[in-house]
């Protein structure tokens, strides 16, 4: 028995089915145009992001090619960088004890009458142990108003009379002091 | 329960089964189109940026050659600075060329070195130290202390001196040398010399001597008889 849809009592219904299948439709349609409006610029995408990429491969494989033929001088600055940090590291580390001595001489001179340097030893920190001879004790007074003058103790972060000897030979008499301190560094590069 | 069956929507179903089809391909398309569309784009993007990197890494390496020749202008060669380089630290210790530093500075200073002997318990396996007696006037000894550094072609540093002149001037000082290959590794995209590098390069090559081996030519410049007669 066929059966009859009674479109009377059930419009409502069967007019929303309809609506339902014409908003599936309209939709389906706006689906294809974003789908084409989304794909097309995304292939471009892709497409410039490959020839991008292949353009970086090229510039890759000709600087190879290019380092490959130069990489003995590549090597060469790379052993010579290595080189002198090593040899900057060593020299850093290094004392450097002529402007120590040069200055200890040049302090010496300006005190009148000028001392005698009898001994000078110094440590790679800086520990300073010299000896001065004088020939009588006005000099030695003399010197020690010269010492305590800023001139210089400013070369000096300590300084102390460590010993006083006196020797005589054959009636001339002379007088050693030994001080002992330990020297301010020296900007190098200001010389 | 029985299920109502709605005949209607069945046919209209029926009448729109084209769309529907179309709109589920449709879907399934955008959705794998997406994805792999994403996949793609994440790969090509982190491609170009790592080689981009390697690519920029590696022109500043390739800079290497043309600064190469700029630095030889300025009178620094880096196949003759890595031998004087080489001469100052070898890369393994060379005993003869320790005393034939000794005798350079001596000659070279006027403080003449009368003694030395190997400090065993400061020395390393790159580090010589040696305890050097010399003598001489302040002047010699205080040119020694200027020149020590790289005179003697090998890189001296000195520990302590102990400088005398009661009776006889005597001087006693702790010197060390170096050898050993260094054990940092240069990155060759930092491809230029400081301006301190270049002074400490100069400094060296004033004072460094570099004895260059050259290979005796053979003198074929004259005519060859065969028949002497």
């Amino acid at each position: 028995m066929k059966k009859g849809i009674n479109l009377i009592i059930k419009q409502k219904k069967y007019l929303h089915y309809e609506n339902f299948f014409k908003t599936l439709r309209k939709l389906l349609l706006i689906l294809v145009v974003i789908f084409f409006v989304i794909s097309i610029p995304s292939f471009l995408l892709i497409i410039q992001s490959n020839k991008k990429l292949d353009a970086l491969y090229l510039e890759k494989k000709n600087l190879l090619e290019y380092l490959t033929a130069n990489k003995k001088v590549e090597a060469e600055f790379v052993y010579l960088k290595n080189k002198q940090t090593q040899i900057t590291k060593i020299i850093n580390e290094d004392v450097n004890f002529l402007p120590y001595c040069n200055l200890l001489t040049d302090s010496l001179k300006q005190a009148s009458p000028s001392p005698t340097l009898d001994a000078i030893i110094i440590t790679k920190d800086r520990t300073i142990n010299f000896t001065l001879r004088f020939d009588d004790p006005n000099s030695i007074i003399s010197f020690l108003k010269f010492a305590e003058s800023e001139i210089f103790l400013n070369n000096f972060s300590q300084l102390y009379i460590s010993q006083f000897n006196l020797e005589s030979k054959k009636g001339n008499q002379a007088y050693q002091l030994l001080l002992i301190g330990k020297l301010n560094p020296i900007d190098e590069t200001k010389n | 329960m029985k299920l109502k069956i709605d005949y209607y929507f069945f046919k209209l179903a029926k009448e729109n089964l084209i769309y529907l089809i179309f709109f589920g391909v449709l879907v399934l398309i955008f959705v794998f189109f997406s994805l792999n569309f994403v996949k793609k784009t994440t790969q090509t993007n982190s491609n170009i940026t790592k080689i981009s990197q390697e690519v920029e890494n590696m022109k500043k390496r390739s800079q290497l050659v043309a600064y190469k020749q700029e630095i030889v202008n300025e009178g620094i060669d880096f196949e003759k600075t890595n031998k004087l380089f080489t001469k100052l630290i070898p890369n393994e210790e060379d005993y003869f060329s320790v005393i034939a530093a000794l005798e350079k500075i001596s000659v070279e200073t006027n403080f003449l070195i009368i003694n030395y002997s190997i400090n065993l318990k400061s020395s390393t396996k790159d580090k010589l130290s040696l305890t050097v007696e010399g003598k001489g006037d302040q002047d010699a000894f205080f040119n020694f202390l200027k020149d020590y550094r790289y005179i003697g072609g090998r890189l001296i540093t000195v520990d302590k001196i102990d400088y005398r002149t009661t009776g006889f001037t005597q001087v006693k000082l702790i010197v060390n040398f170096y050898s050993g290959k260094t054990t940092q590794q240069t990155s060759s995209t930092n491809s230029k010399l400081t301006e301190d590098e270049k002074k400490l390069i100069k400094t060296i090559q004033k004072k460094v001597k570099l004895e260059l081996k050259f290979e005796e030519a053979s003198s074929s410049s004259y005519p060859v008889k065969s028949n002497p007669f």
